[in-house]
């Protein structure tokens, strides 16, 4: 009697490296559109630096390590400085989270239509299905 | 022989052979992993790979034996 078999599996995801493995563009990208949709009363400059990204929000300086981590540099000086940095660093690893969980299902579909036959590919909210041949 | 992937955004992904007996789709299932994992895509976790059986299959598969 035929029985399918199943399998389980977790892989990295939101971790340094995969975080460093985001192409930079994709990177600033994905911030960008964050922060200008989050905050679209202050002016927006976003450079990477290397593996870092340098972010100029307002009068706030800071800068996104490859490792997620937010850095400030100099003061938050008024009321809604401090609450975009009380904020930011959740929103921020949420949102790389996220990022890399969908450069995961990129790569796994690239490297799956690179070597089998892709029959069938299908977003399902935020889910990935694909269906291959062996 | 067809597998379905399903891949979720946290990281964790679902491989379910759709056709053919247990053995051949777990060994199916066993080369996408290995692919996968010599693309760099090392999954730190791998479930056990389990059969899957739906409750009316043994009665579908008589019946279509029957005719």
């Amino acid at each position: 009697m035929p029985c399918n078999a199943v399998a389980m599996v977790t892989a990295r995801v939101g971790d340094p490296t995969l975080l460093a493995s985001l192409e930079p563009a994709q990177r600033l990208e994905v911030l960008r559109a964050y922060l200008a949709a989050a905050y679209p009363d202050l002016q927006l400059d976003i450079q990477s630096e290397g593996a870092r990204c340098l972010i100029r929000l307002g009068t706030l300086r800071l800068a996104l390590e490859a490792d997620g981590r937010l850095t400030l540099s100099g003061n938050a000086y008024d009321s809604r400085e401090q609450q975009i940095l009380a904020e930011l660093p959740a929103a921020l690893a949420e949102l790389l989270r996220r990022a890399c969980g969908l450069a995961l299902q990129e790569r796994i579909r690239q490297t799956l239509a690179g070597c089998y036959v892709l029959l069938e590919e299908q977003q399902v909210g935020e889910s990935l299905v694909l269906r291959i041949e062996c | 022989m067809q597998l379905r992937i399903v891949i979720l955004p946290d990281g964790r992904f679902g491989l379910y052979s759709e056709d053919g007996g247990f053995a051949e789709g777990a060994q199916a299932l066993a080369e996408v992993l290995a692919t996968l994992g010599a693309a760099g895509i090392e999954p730190i976790e791998v479930g056990r790979v389990e059969q899957h059986r739906h409750e009316d299959q043994s009665i579908r598969e008589e019946i279509r034996h029957a005719h």
